[in-house]
């Protein structure tokens, strides 16, 4: 456990308060519950199941493009409300959910790659669909997205390591 | 010296409300649990500092659930995060001149 005031008893200089408040800060992102090995392939899974309904392109009649419309609609915002639940869940589980605006400058380079990647798996997506068809397309992003988060779980832990050192 | 000594805000100031306040700055809303496990004091103790800090108008609370299953979570108000931030620079100030 990541103990904020420590040297409470000691705390009397300015440099002790900085410490501790340098220390508070990274507390939201230092205790994390760790995902399983299912996580990455259910992140892909996710992410390829998003770009299946974002993608839809449609059907030439009018009837079935109105009942597609409807099932991708509903298929999406189902995809929405299972990832809100998902992070509900890992927020009661944590006990906090933290946010940029303070992060670590490790937690924060880390995040800003992960964002890279993630234009990276979109742009990938858009290429292969138009090179090679839709489908090629969202298996390619659904596989990317998966070595994406695999890498970022791995990234982050390694992030989290530094901020302790740092600070400790 | 003066000013910057003027610029702490004697709330934010105790380390325990400091520590709480970097916590609540650095995430979008937190638990009591977590705050308490991590400042390492008592429930007791927590919920008094707790209390100060949103007499002041610096955190917001939230409840939900009853009996085991309740929860009580805090988040920072707009007037918290910008005390917290004019604390911190006051304090590196004051670092700067040591």
């Amino acid at each position: 456990m990541w103990k904020v005031l420590r040297m409470l008893s000691t705390m009397e200089s300015t440099g002790d308060l900085f410490h501790a408040a340098q220390r508070a800060e990274a507390a939201p992102f230092i205790n994390y519950p760790r995902g399983g090995w299912w996580h990455p392939p259910l992140y892909g899974l996710w992410w390829g199941a998003v770009l299946y309904t974002a993608s839809w392109p449609g059907y030439a009649s009018d009837t079935r493009r109105w009942t597609g419309l409807t099932v991708h609609l509903a298929l999406g915002i189902l995809l929405l409300v299972l990832m809100g639940i998902h992070v509900a869940q890992l927020v009661r589980r944590r006990g906090t959910y933290p946010s940029m605006r303070a992060a670590p400058k490790e937690i924060k380079a880390t995040w800003l790659q992960f964002q890279v990647a993630c234009l990276v798996v979109l742009a990938a997506f858009w290429g292969i669909w138009a090179l090679a068809g839709r489908w090629w397309g969202i298996g390619a992003a659904a596989v990317l997205a998966t070595a994406v988060v695999a890498w970022y779980e791995h990234a982050y832990g390694v992030a989290v390591q530094k901020v302790r050192d740092r600070l400790s | 010296m003066t000013g910057t000594l003027d610029e702490l805000d004697p709330v934010i100031h105790a380390p325990k409300r400091l520590a709480a306040m970097a916590m609540l700055y650095a995430s979008v809303t937190t638990d009591f649990s977590f705050l308490r496990e991590h400042l390492g004091i008592s429930e007791s103790d927590l919920s008094k500092q707790m209390s100060a800090l949103e007499k002041a108008g610096y955190v917001k609370v939230f409840k939900t659930g009853r009996g085991r299953g309740s929860r009580t979570t805090y988040r920072l108000t707009r007037q918290g995060a910008a005390a917290y931030r004019g604390h911190r620079r006051a304090l590196t100030r004051l670092l700067g001149q040591e």
